[in-house]
């Protein structure tokens, strides 16, 4: 899942600017493989752990004397318009930040914040895509 | 065509594989039966007994439906339970088998499934 120039990210109460994307990426940590008598082929599959991680690229064209600390946890929250209020979706979970690494070159730095999604019972996906209205 | 014991569907519910275990006389040092170590030598004692392992995955969509299968099988592991065909998927029998133990190999895995791995051992005791 990726947005691509979001109208707004906000991380509890912080304010995030200048976001160019926000990607989530989905692992599966633990892949259980079985094997049976009939042959050699791979007979069932599962994946038992999976880690969702966003990361966020922001651009900068000032300094950046504040930054988000790894093992801080808040709500991340995402808003991004499909081109009209209608269409406006809020993307939101709890997140972790565990690296925040910057890119400089030219006139320009790049901010690239990576989070782990945390579920609440681990059961469902920690990323939910709501409508805004 | 699937595996089962006494006739009954133990293991079906996801893939598993037989293996038997060592086969043959039963040999022992006979330093180790006198409690003598300058005695040379073995001596046999019959064969060793039958042992047939299932290496396997229940497999289930819910926690209930997981623990009706493992029931299933460690009903046939109780001491009260008796002997019957064990038999694989390619038709291989072996008669007069008990369940002698049930062993989960790890925890339960919850994915798109409910499995859990384990380990069943069939034998025959001398005893009967």
């Amino acid at each position: 899942m990726v947005v691509l120039s979001p109208d707004r990210v906000r991380f509890g109460s912080d304010e995030w600017e200048g976001v160019q994307r926000v990607s989530f990426d989905r692992f599966g940590t633990r892949t259980i493989e079985e094997w049976g008598d009939e042959g050699p082929q791979l007979v069932f599959a599962d994946v038992s752990r999976v880690r969702v991680k966003a990361r966020i690229v922001q651009a900068f064209e000032t300094t950046d004397l504040e930054s988000p600390i790894p093992g801080a946890m808040e709500e991340l929250r995402v808003e991004v318009s499909g081109g009209s209020d209608a269409g406006r979706k809020i993307v939101k979970t709890d997140a972790v930040v565990q690296s925040v690494s910057y890119s400089v070159g030219g006139s320009r730095s790049e901010r690239t914040i990576t989070l782990v999604c945390v579920s609440a019972a681990g059961d469902e996906d920690p990323v939910l895509v709501t409508n805004a209205n | 065509m699937g595996s089962s014991f006494k006739g009954e569907d133990l293991f079906g519910s996801g893939p598993h594989v037989f293996r038997e275990q060592r086969r043959g006389r039963r040999v022992v040092s006979l330093a180790a039966v006198a409690g003598d170590v300058t005695q040379d030598g073995s001596v046999e004692f019959g064969d060793v007994e039958l042992r047939v392992e299932v290496h396997g995955r229940l497999v289930s969509s819910t926690e209930v439906g997981l623990w009706a299968l493992c029931d299933a099988i460690t009903d046939e592991a109780e001491s009260t339970a008796g002997s019957g065909l064990l038999e694989d998927a390619h038709g291989h029998e072996w008669a007069g088998v008990k369940l002698l133990s049930f062993e989960p190999s790890g925890e339960t895995e919850r994915g798109r499934t409910i499995s859990l791995g384990y380990t069943a051992v069939f034998g025959v005791l001398a005893s009967g």
